[in-house]
């Protein structure tokens, strides 16, 4: 399994010189604390607080949105797992995550290889045009999707109108919404991992490229033995926060909830917007602390299963 | 990494809930003789005398959340009032999130604001016992100034009378009166004479249309209209949801039967097709609110109407044959509200009262006032209009005292249950009428989230 | 130059799959940014019927959507650009500040607890925001801070993104050679990272500065929960607000007396300019990304 500090681009001689050195003056905790000490403060602060905090909440019972702590016994989590609308939630978030995360993860590693095939101008420009939806946030991003999934006035009606689909609500509607999430997702966040992918690349060793261009490699070749592997920490990275992320998805289908501008689509279609139902239109943040853990959990179960598999935190060998 | 989440919470409309004012003729039938300075001095007259009997703390300052077109209005109570000046601060909101944000401040214990410009829809939702929010005005509103606010029963929860109205947006019957006369055709007076037009137009002018039907808005104009139990809030736990009631039940059908005959359009009100029909002209009649007209060349943001001139009339209400009186739907409409943590109740009901009854605001407004002596005003407004074929106040003021009683709302949204209704039958090809059940089964999860206890009868 | 040269060690095939991938990217990501960059110019008749959906509308328009943006509430668009100004440059500044040191550790050193602050940065991380907002509330209300710029600056500190990414960074690409040379040479752990690590860690800094800085520039949960006051927000809440209040996005409902109209054309005109810094500072951030690679450090 890959670990860190001995990444496959570094040639063997150096590697064996790497793991004799290894860690050794490194073991002194003192200079670690002071570095770390600011971002322990900010995580305990804004991170492990709040989230303690929450646990507490989904076992305190509201009243007039107040909570009263530790009498409400599992009664939030009933009241969130049991409400008529969680299940659907559940399998709408289950069709969607099949959907946008392979897909997400192939597609944005795929671009950001290619791209990276011909440094130069051209790549850098169409990095950046694949980062600026990602800039586009609020009313403008709403009336971008209200705007480009209505066949009627979009530049891609005609597309729409070729697969059958001829209004608004047959687009935002039904089965097609895990696909209409997942595009307007992607084209709001592929061109930032893009650039993160981008500047994960920027690691691999020269000397090791052109070893291996001596010895035949085509560009291909190079992407799939020595670039792709070298990425492996990022992609994982990557896989672990679009698969969190995106069990919380939220945006997207609030945004095509309005009461104006709305699609077929229930208020609450996904978890998250259940959680943000309880939470702010009911008063009852418990329920939603209960929902809000139960969406923890999953996202940590997948970070785990990946980090031990692939041996994330490891240092040394 | 999580995105910034957008809280572009569910863009419900003002839905305000419409009810009958308590005194009804003298609206249109009695000409209010109060000139622009009567309107001021009357109320402040009263108010004196009532402010001096509120308690509170006459000196502590006040918070106003308003949006941004409501600030003009906060300024000029300021400058009329100016040893008020110094205690009143005000800040633009989105009133959609204003009953978020008073869970917040229910952690925290303060930080309320103390007057919210919202709508009697968003005020039901603070006045649950989660929010417990606004202010009971009884009292400290005397009684015969709250009798002269039409529409007020929307703001009365449960007897306490939680906010105070601004405007009204009740439904009339807007028609193309050139296209009216040149087909021969009548302008319909109920929904009876409305379906028999139905089928002389589908019959003689294929393709002109009587109305649109295609999300919970344009649902509740045909069956609040008819009086349907869709959502009837018997009191604060107790909601009654009865789809088989024959009033339900014919306004599907006539709704089924004009889809049928292609006299009605398939999307909501504003939708770019809708839009594009009544550009083109194809639109012969049309029940919808009494701020509508903005809609029809009014205003610069007007999309229907390419040229104004004499084209849109205004005529009363639709109702059933039978029914006694006329329900008149409301589509919209706002109300203050005061917080009941406020420390300075006096000034804040002032505020709000002085506001909703001045005229210098509602000059030019498209806006329907509440506040019954300012409707002449909003009849001088209108009358010199361009726009119009015939004169709007009469059927607009006769259905301002004709609002239903099932325009007081619950605590949940009813738009986005509803639209979800009317879009699945369309999509799966089902009547309206084969889909009345559907309603039920959209509400009843919501409203026993918020409490309440659904009956059928 | 022959075409295999040209096509160089992509192949024929390669190329051409290559360029048609690509370029069908491009058309997804760029067509809906050219409908917006037209859209200020366009009136809600023309937005909304079907004309050429890309076509340009007038120019009266578009200097109208751009008036409009300026004149909102006495200007208040200056204000709250101002006010983002000041957020994103101090939330950034201390976000960078922490979390570069706190990654570099991570990667490099075995110190108690280590595994743990991982697990912990990864559980804070994917916890839903909206569990979170009331405890931070308050603990932010319990030392008075709500509804002050502190409110907003403080939270978006916490960049626990941007210590996994440094962790991964330094982890991957900081030779351990180096380090140990300079160790040698008598430098102090201290001056390890101050010298060595951190001069070297300019792709991360380019990385971490558009991300953290596209974050806090649109960053509207946070404020909007904090904010009670319009003089203190930031661009994203102040806009949210003022377009809700209008007809730009809810066309039609009661439309009110007197006050700015604003309509699709505006809300376009606003996204657009909001989208600028960030551009900006994506095109500046990148060269340090891409030049600033870490394989000059090492010699072959």
């Amino acid at each position: 399994m890959a670990n860190l500090t001995v990444p496959a681009a570094v040639p063997s001689t150096q590697r064996s010189r790497l793991s004799r050195l290894g860690g050794g003056g490194w073991r002194r905790s003192r200079t670690s604390y002071l570095l770390i000490l600011p971002y322990l403060v900010f995580l305990m602060i804004f991170g492990i607080g709040p989230a303690i905090y929450a646990v507490l909440l989904s076992f305190a019972k509201f009243e007039g949105g107040v909570p009263t702590f530790f009498t409400a016994g599992i009664d939030n989590y009933v009241t969130a797992f049991t409400d008529s609308r969680f299940p659907q939630t559940m399998s709408n978030l289950f069709e969607f995550l099949i959907v946008s995360v392979p897909l997400g993860i192939a597609l944005v590693v795929l671009l950001a290889i290619l791209l990276d095939m011909r440094p130069g101008r051209f790549s850098s420009l169409l990095r950046l045009l694949y980062f600026i939806p990602g800039a586009v946030t609020g009313p403008a991003l709403m009336l971008l999707a209200i705007c480009i999934l209505n066949p009627d006035i979009s530049p891609f009606g005609p597309i729409f109108q070729a697969m059958g689909m001829d209004n608004f609500d047959s687009v935002v509607g039904g089965g097609t919404l895990p696909f209409i999430f997942t595009i307007i997702g992607f084209f709001a966040g592929a061109g930032m991992w893009i650039a993160i992918q981008h500047g994960g690349l920027q690691g691999v060793s020269q000397e090791v490229l052109e070893a291996s261009e001596l010895d035949g490699c085509n560009a291909w070749q190079k992407a799939r033995y020595i670039k792709l592997p070298f990425l492996k920490p990022f992609i994982i990275y990557q896989v672990i926060l679009i698969f969190a992320g995106n069990v919380q998805l939220f945006v997207e289908p609030q945004m095509l909830t309005g009461t104006y501008v709305q699609g077929n689509i229930s208020p609450q279609w996904a978890p998250n917007q259940l959680a943000y139902s309880f939470a702010f239109e009911l008063g009852n943040f418990g329920a939603a602390a209960a929902l809000s853990l139960l969406m923890l959990a999953i996202g940590l179960v997948a970070a785990y299963v990946l980090i031990r598999w692939t041996g994330f935190f490891q240092i040394e060998n | 990494m999580k995105r910034a989440l957008i809280l572009l919470a569910a863009v419900v409309l003002a839905g305000c809930s419409g009810s009958t004012a308590t005194t009804g003729p003298a609206v249109t039938t009695a000409p209010v003789a109060t000139t622009a300075t009567g309107a001021t001095t009357a109320p402040a007259a009263t108010t004196a005398a009532a402010t001096a009997a509120i308690a509170g703390d006459a000196t502590a300052p006040i918070t106003v959340w308003v949006d941004d077109p409501r600030q003009p209005a906060i300024a000029a109570y300021i400058k009329a009032h100016p040893d008020k000046a110094s205690l009143i601060k005000s800040v633009t909101v989105d009133r959609e999130q204003f009953p978020a944000k008073v869970l917040l401040f229910n952690n925290t214990k303060s930080g309320w604001p103390d007057v919210v410009f919202a709508e009697p829809r968003l005020v039901a939702r603070v006045a649950d016992a989660a929010h417990n929010f606004p202010l009971d005005l009884t009292g400290l509103v005397p009684a015969d100034m709250l009798a002269n606010y039409a529409g007020e029963d929307n703001c009365t929860f449960n007897g306490k009378v939680y906010c105070l109205r601004n405007d009204l947006a009740q439904f009339v019957t807007y028609y193309n009166k050139p296209l009216m006369d040149k087909f021969g055709y009548a302008v319909p007076t109920t929904f009876e004479e409305l379906q028999a037009l139905s089928d002389k137009v589908a019959a003689e002018h294929p393709g002109y249309l009587l109305g649109t039907f295609g999300d919970g808005w344009s649902f509740l104009s045909f069956f609040e209209a008819s009086g349907c139990p869709t959502h009837v809030v018997v009191d604060t736990s107790t909601l009654k949801i009865d789809m088989t009631d024959p009033t339900c039940v014919r306004a599907a059908k006539l709704v089924d039967h004009m889809i049928a005959n292609k006299t009605l359009w398939n999307s909501d009100y504003f939708d770019a097709s809708f839009a594009k029909q009544v550009n083109d002209n194809k639109l012969l009649v049309l029940p919808m609110a009494s701020w509508g007209w903005g809609l029809f060349g009014g205003t610069k943001d007007s999309t229907w109407y390419k040229t104004a001139d004499h084209q849109l009339g205004v005529a009363a209400t639709l109702k059933w044959k039978d029914d006694a009186k006329t329900n008149a739907p409301a589509l919209g409409g706002a109300a203050w509200t005061v917080s009941s943590h406020t420390k300075n109740p006096a000034l804040a009901v002032d505020l709000i009262e002085w506001v909703t009854q001045n005229p210098d605001f509602w000059a030019g407004s498209t806006n329907f006032p509440s506040y019954k002596p300012l409707m002449t005003g909003f009849q001088k407004a209108v009358a010199g209009n361009a726009l119009f074929a015939n004169d709007p106040y009469p059927a607009m003021a006769a259905a301002a005292s004709e609002i239903t009683p099932l325009d007081n709302w619950p605590r949940f949204d009813l738009i986005v249950p509803l639209s979800n209704v009317v879009k699945d039958a369309a999509k799966n090809k089902v009547t309206i009428e084969a889909s009345l059940s559907k309603v039920q089964d959209a509400f009843k999860p919501l409203a026993e989230a918020e409490g309440y206890n659904v009956v059928n009868k | 130059m022959t075409l295999r040269r040209y096509v160089g060690d992509l192949g024929i095939v390669g190329y051409i799959f290559r360029l048609a991938v690509l370029l069908i990217f491009a058309i997804y990501f760029v067509v809906p940014l050219v409908w917006l960059v037209v859209a200020p110019s366009r009136s809600p008749e023309d937005l909304f019927h079907n004309y050429n959906p890309l076509s340009f509308g007038s120019v009266d328009r578009l200097v109208q959507s751009w008036n409009d943006m300026l004149a909102y509430q006495n200007g208040e668009m200056g204000l709250w650009l101002g006010n983002s100004v000041r957020y994103v440059g101090l939330s950034l500044a201390g976000s960078l500040a922490i979390c570069i040191p706190a990654g570099y550790v991570l990667a490099i050193a075995r110190f108690p607890g280590r595994r743990l602050f991982l697990w912990l940065t990864l559980i804070a991380m994917i916890l839903p925001v909206s569990a979170m907002v009331l405890p931070t509330f308050l603990e932010l209300n319990l030392v008075g801070l709500v509804n002050t710029q502190w409110a907003v600056i403080l939270p978006a500190m916490f960049f626990p993104f941007g210590v996994y990414l440094g962790y991964i960074y330094y982890g991957s690409s900081l030779p351990r050679e180096l380090l140990d040379a300079a160790r040698v040479d008598g430098c102090s752990d201290l001056g390890v990272f101050w010298h060595i690590a951190l001069p070297l860690a300019k792709p991360l800094l380019g990385l971490l500065a558009f991300i953290g800085f596209n974050a806090n520039w649109n960053n509207f949960f946070g404020p909007f929960v904090m904010l009670n006051d319009d003089s203190l927000y930031n661009l994203p809440v102040g806009v949210s607000t003022v377009v809700n209040s209008t007809s730009a996005l809810r066309p039609g409902f009661n439309p009110t007396p007197g006050a700015l109209h604003l309509v699709q054309a505006d809300a376009a005109m606003i996204g657009l300019v909001m989208i600028i810094p960030v551009v900006i500072v994506f095109i500046v951030c990148m060269k340090y990304v891409t030049n600033g690679a870490f394989t000059g450090g090492v010699k072959g």
